[in-house]
């Protein structure tokens, strides 16, 4: 027994040794980075549901926060990011949102591509005063943080992709060839629900009727209701589908393998590279008529941007990280919402150090409330669609209109091919 | 109309028969254990995506489908084993039992994540002939769906009636004291039904998985659906979890296409509400003589 105490107590030595002899390699580490950090803080579902939104950015993060400390970081401080999983979940990502202001100290949060989640912490984020960008598909979560009152509108930032206008500009044209009828169908999730919804309102305003909406979940196993309430209505002329989850790609696919040819608009994260890896579905949209995808510049075909665009070196660039962090080139915008966050913060923190080199040395709350000042006079940036965003105090989405839109058709190998001289009409905030 | 009514027939019954493997899982292992077997979902998705795994490999698709079952049934083996066994054999209350096996539920499902991630998980259709019955094509898949649900449900009855081990089965789930007598294990019984429970999970997810794709979080909802059909057929009849399957895929399936989709799933749990109100025990349930609160 006296054995077994004394190697105990020999081990616990022995650790307590070790672990201080590792103390002072941290104190050398600490005057390697001589520069105080820029702490971000990601909030992201890196599990549950939605998991597949936050993983496409997850690895993208690492890969860009890494080049940009190699390179020195930003103005020479380095960039400390750290994450919080959400579980999908809106009470979970609160309070991960909660932990990384108040334990991490960080000095911005960087919300979640998940409306569900992004809303909530966005409020939260409005009462802990630190400004808060979130990365999203749709115009939902600046409307709601405009209609959530000034405080929430002051720290809370998005960058999207405009999906719903784009797809209203595509289905408007397709309109004066095809007919006005519009069936709506998308999954029960918080961006099916917001961009579907923001669809039928805008609906009329473009002459489109909306004949039929129609929802699926999102872990749907069969789609016969859905078809069954597309063949009830035979006088339709389009059908749109407004989601980003795998039972939209399945959904298409049932309703080709139905044999039902109307014409299909769609959205970017349709044709992600790992939704195009499910056969039935590329079969489904290699089927007649072709089907219309509206989405991001940086959606897989931007090798076929003019070589003069400016969009072009900023996602090449993000194209080759992603190729040399994840192993294949980046081909959705979904994959590109972590560069272009970090592009965007990197112009503002560039800004911001640049103007104040000791921000970084004042109080938490000072820091926070420079960020979110910059982050209001964000000026010709290209972001994740490839979109231009110029933010100014009363608009918090920037986006500047036509610069991330492409039109692509989707039909026989290459996989998507760009429409040529599809223009976009500007969205309504900006006519 | 009827093609949309045809089409909503064909999916309504495809719908039910996933859901009645499941709720089968449910009833197999309640009836012996009284336990929730809330990895029954948890089965489908491993089968799904275990056979797309070693289809992914290059393994032929029928090997592929055939090695899954194998390992559900030898996972389902191990969970027993290892984490109800000692629980269920000591005598520990219902509850318990409860606790513990929704927390291997919520393992199965953080494991998968961990070891396959997010990405989902396809199989081709087993076979490409197409039968089109009133100008509506039936997917091939449906008709592997039925006739696999047919043929399983067949074989698992005549397992029950018609087998030694299906009759200590029976004879353990009426009455365990004296089957025990009669030299019955019932611990092996419990185990056997939770294999078997396992096996049916994972047919489940073979024959659903080119119909959908397979992904680590499916297993949640396929379980409640299956909770939700045994319930409704009546959590102590295996004939019950099969017509209670079939009624909620219906349900879902006519209201989706006739009413509204966003208030499918509303509408067919409406359905359960008001059938469980005039029936307790479920449509094939046992009434129990209990004391009355009046």
């Amino acid at each position: 027994m006296k054995a077994k105490t004394r190697i105990m107590a020999g081990l616990v030595i022995c650790m307590f040794l070790l672990l201080a002899g590792l103390l002072p390699s941290g104190a050398h580490g600490k005057e390697v980075t001589a520069q105080k950090p820029i702490v971000l803080g990601w909030v992201l579902s890196l599990s549950g549901p939605m998991a597949g939104l936050g993983i496409d950015a997850y690895k993208p993060a690492l890969a860009l926060v890494e080049h940009i400390n190699k390179e020195g970081g930003i103005a020479g401080h380095p960039v400390k990011l750290i994450f919080a999983d959400t579980e999908s979940d809106a009470t979970k990502g609160v309070i991960a949102a909660k932990r990384l202001v108040m334990k991490d100290k960080v000095h911005m949060l960087l919300g979640d591509t998940s409306l569900g989640v992004a809303i909530p912490v966005g409020l939260a984020a409005s009462q802990f005063k630190i400004p808060h960008l979130v990365h999203t598909g749709s115009e939902a979560f600046g409307m709601q943080m405009k209609k959530a009152g000034k405080e929430a509108h002051h720290w809370n930032f998005a960058v999207i992709g405009v999906m719903v206008y784009d797809m209203m500009t595509v289905v408007a044209k397709w309109s004066k060839t095809v007919g006005t009828k519009v069936a709506v169908l998308y999954p029960d999730s918080a961006f099916g629900k917001a961009c579907s919804g923001l669809f039928m309102k805008l609906a009329p305003k473009y002459g489109l009727e909306i004949a039929l909406t129609s929802s699926y979940p999102m872990n749907a196993t069969v789609f016969g209701p859905q078809i069954a309430a597309i063949k009830g209505k035979p006088d339709l002329d389009v059908l749109v589908f407004t989601g980003a989850e795998f039972a939209t790609g399945l959904c298409i696919a049932a309703v080709r393998e139905a044999g039902i040819t109307l014409p299909i608009g769609t959205e970017s994260a349709m044709i992600s590279a790992e939704i195009l890896k499910v056969e039935k579905i590329r079969k489904a949209y290699q089927m007649a008529p072709t089907i219309m995808v509206s989405g991001g510049a940086s959606d897989g075909f931007w090798e076929t941007l003019p070589p003069d665009d400016p969009r072009r070196p900023v996602i090449a660039e993000w194209s080759a990280l992603h190729e040399k962090f994840v192993g294949r080139k980046m081909s959705s915008a979904r994959e590109a919402y972590a560069f272009g966050t970090l592009h965007l913060l990197k112009d503002v923190w560039g800004r911001l150090l640049k103007d104040q080199p000791d921000i970084l040395d004042k109080d938490v709350a000072s820091i926070r409330a420079a960020a979110r000042d910059y982050t209001e006079t964000v000026k010709n940036v290209i972001v994740s669609s490839g979109a231009t965003v110029s933010m100014s105090a009363e608009d918090h989405l920037g986006l500047i209109p036509g610069t991330c839109f492409m039109l692509a058709r989707f039909r026989d190998p290459p996989p998507h091919q760009v429409v040529p001289g599809f223009e976009m009409a500007p969205p309504p905030w900006r006519r | 109309m009827i093609e949309q009514t045809l089409w909503v027939l064909f999916s309504g019954i495809t719908l039910g028969c996933i859901y009645a493997f499941v709720a089968l899982g449910f009833v197999i292992v309640y009836s012996m254990t009284k336990m929730f077997n809330l990895c029954a979902g948890e089965f489908v998705m491993l089968g799904a995506i275990l056979a797309g795994i070693f289809y992914g490999f290059g393994f032929p698709l029928f090997l592929s489908i055939a090695l899954a079952l194998i390992i559900c049934c030898a996972i389902g083996a191990i969970t027993w084993i290892v984490f109800l066994h000692h629980p269920y054999s000591s005598g520990a209350s219902p509850l318990t039992l409860l606790l513990v096996i929704a927390a291997l539920a919520i393992v199965s499902m953080g494991s998968a994540y961990m070891l396959w991630g997010t990405a989902p998980r396809s199989l081709p259709e087993f076979t490409h002939l197409k039968l089109v019955v009133a100008g509506v094509t039936i997917p091939p898949q449906f008709l592997w769906v039925w006739g696999v649900s047919a043929l399983a449900v067949g074989c698992l009855f005549f397992l029950l009636d018609r087998t030694l081990v299906g009759k200590a089965f029976r004879a353990c789930s009426e009455n365990p004291v004296a089957a025990r007598l009669m030299g019955i294990n019932p611990n092996f019984m419990a185990f056997l039904s939770f294999v078997l429970a396992a096996l049916l999970g994972g047919i489940a997810g073979v024959i659903s998985a080119p119909v959908t794709t397979a992904s680590y979080a499916m297993g949640l909802g396929m379980t409640i659906k299956g909770c939700l059909a045994a319930m409704l057929g009546g959590i102590d009849r295996a004939q019950g979890a099969i017509i209670g399957g079939l009624i909620l895929g219906l349900a879902e399936s006519f209201a989706g296409g006739f009413i509204s989709t966003e208030f499918m799933e509303a509408i067919a749990l409406g359905l359960l509400i008001a059938i469980l109100l005039f029936r307790h025990e479920g449509i094939f349930g046992i009434r129990e003589e209990k004391f009355c609160r009046k």
